[in-house]
C-alpha cells in the first residue's frame, strides 16, 4: 500500500559522488548537488510520447529483416535452444499476466461496518477491530487470487510448449520478441524522459540539469545511476495511488 | 499563488499528487450515486468496465433504442 507520506514526498537533493563515493565538486569547490523533483502533468505526457515513438521505432526495426536489431534480437532464434525459445516465450507471456489479473480478478467492496456492527452508527470498538480484520483478509485472499491466476496461466503455457516442435517454438519466440523488446525500450526510453526531466541545478527548480535525454545519455555512468537509482525511489508508482 | 517552495503553479504539482487527487475525485462522485447504481469498487480503476456498468445501470443503451425515429408520434409532429 502506498503511505500517504510517500505520496506526499516529492523532491530530494543529490550531492553527486564519484566511483570512489567521493564528492563530485563544482567549479567553486563545494558539492556538485542535484535537486530532483517529481515531473508534472505536462512533462509526463511528453515523456509517455517520446517513449512510444521509441518503442514504435523498435517493433518496426524488429519487424524488418534488413536491420541489425532483427538480426541481432529475431533473427538468432532460428537457431536457439528449446532452453532459450522457452524463457523467451515465457518473458513475453508474463509481462501481460499481472495487467491482465487485475483486469480479471474481481476485487471484492470492503466490508462495511453495517455487516459487523450491531449498531453501525455506533461500533463498538471491539467491532471496529473486526471489519479492520476482515478487509485486511480480504485484501489478502484478493492478491492470492491475483498470484493463482498469474500460475494457471504459466501452466497452461507450460502444457501448450509441451506439445510443440522446437521449429514452432523457434517462431513463437521469434514473434515473443518483437513484442518484449519495444516493450523494454519503451520503459527505458520512459524512465529516462521522466529523470532528465526532473532534474535542476537550482533549489527553485527553475535551471534544468540537462537539456534533453540524449544530455543525460551522454553524462557519464556513475552520474546516470545515481539519478535513476534516486529518481525511482521518489516516484510512486500509480497502482500505489489508487490502492 | 505559490503551491510550495519550488511549486509554482498547479502544472508544477508533481504527477503522482494529481493523479491521487484526480482519482480520489472520482470516486467520490461516483459515490454521490444513489446506492444501487454506485459502481462496485472493482471497476473504480477500470474506465472502460466502468463506462458498460453506468452505462447498464442507467439504460443509457435502452434509452437510445427508444429514442428511435420509428417511434416518434405523428401526432407530435407540426
Amino acid at each position: 500500500m502506498g503511505s500517504l507520506s510517500s505520496l506526499l514526498r516529492w523532491k530530494k537533493t543529490i550531492e553527486l559522488v564519484d566511483q570512489n563515493k567521493k564528492p563530485i565538486l563544482d567549479a567553486d569547490g563545494k558539492p556538485k548537488k542535484v535537486y530532483m523533483r517529481i515531473i508534472g502533468d505536462q512533462d509526463l505526457k511528453e515523456a509517455y510520447a517520446e517513449a512510444r515513438v521509441a518503442s514504435s521505432n523498435k517493433r518496426a526495426a524488429l519487424r524488418d529483416p534488413e536491420t541489425n536489431d532483427y538480426r541481432m534480437e529475431v533473427g538468432i532464434f532460428e537457431d536457439a535452444s528449446e532452453e532459450e525459445c522457452v524463457e523467451a516465450i515465457r518473458a513475453a507471456q508474463a509481462a501481460n499476466w499481472t495487467q491482465q489479473a487485475m483486469s480479471n480478478v474481481v476485487r471484492p467492496d470492503e466490508v462495511e461496518i453495517e455487516a459487523i456492527a450491531a449498531d453501525p452508527d455506533a461500533p463498538t470498538l471491539e467491532e471496529q477491530e473486526k471489519l479492520d480484520i476482515a478487509n485486511k483478509e480480504q485484501d489478502q485472499k484478493y492478491l492470492e487470487e491475483i498470484q493463482a491466476y498469474t500460475l494457471q496461466k504459466n501452466k497452461e503455457l507450460e502444457d501448450t510448449l509441451s506439445d510443440m516442435t522446437l521449429a514452432q517454438k523457434r517462431e513463437l519466440a521469434k514473434g515473443a520478441m518483437t513484442n518484449i523488446q519495444p516493450l523494454y525500450m519503451f520503459m527505458q526510453t520512459l524512465t529516462i524522459e521522466k529523470v532528465w526531466r526532473s532534474c535542476w541545478d537550482d533549489p527553485t527548480f527553475k535551471i534544468r540539469s540537462f537539456d534533453s535525454a540524449q544530455d543525460f545519455k551522454d553524462t557519464v555512468d556513475v552520474i546516470q545511476k545515481q539519478l535513476l537509482e534516486a529518481y525511482s525511489n521518489l516516484e510512486v508508482e500509480e497502482d500505489k495511488v489508487k490502492n | 499563488m505559490a503551491l510550495a517552495k519550488g511549486l509554482g503553479s498547479a502544472d508544477d504539482l508533481p504527477h503522482t499528487i494529481s493523479q491521487a487527487i484526480a482519482y480520489r475525485m472520482k470516486i467520490d462522485s461516483l459515490n454521490e450515486l444513489p446506492e444501487d447504481k454506485r459502481p462496485p469498487r472493482d471497476l473504480w480503476g477500470k474506465p472502460y468496465k466502468l463506462k458498460l456498468w453506468l452505462d447498464d445501470v442507467f439504460n443509457i443503451e435502452k434509452d437510445r433504442k427508444g429514442k428511435d425515429y420509428t417511434e416518434i408520434d405523428l401526432e407530435d409532429v407540426e
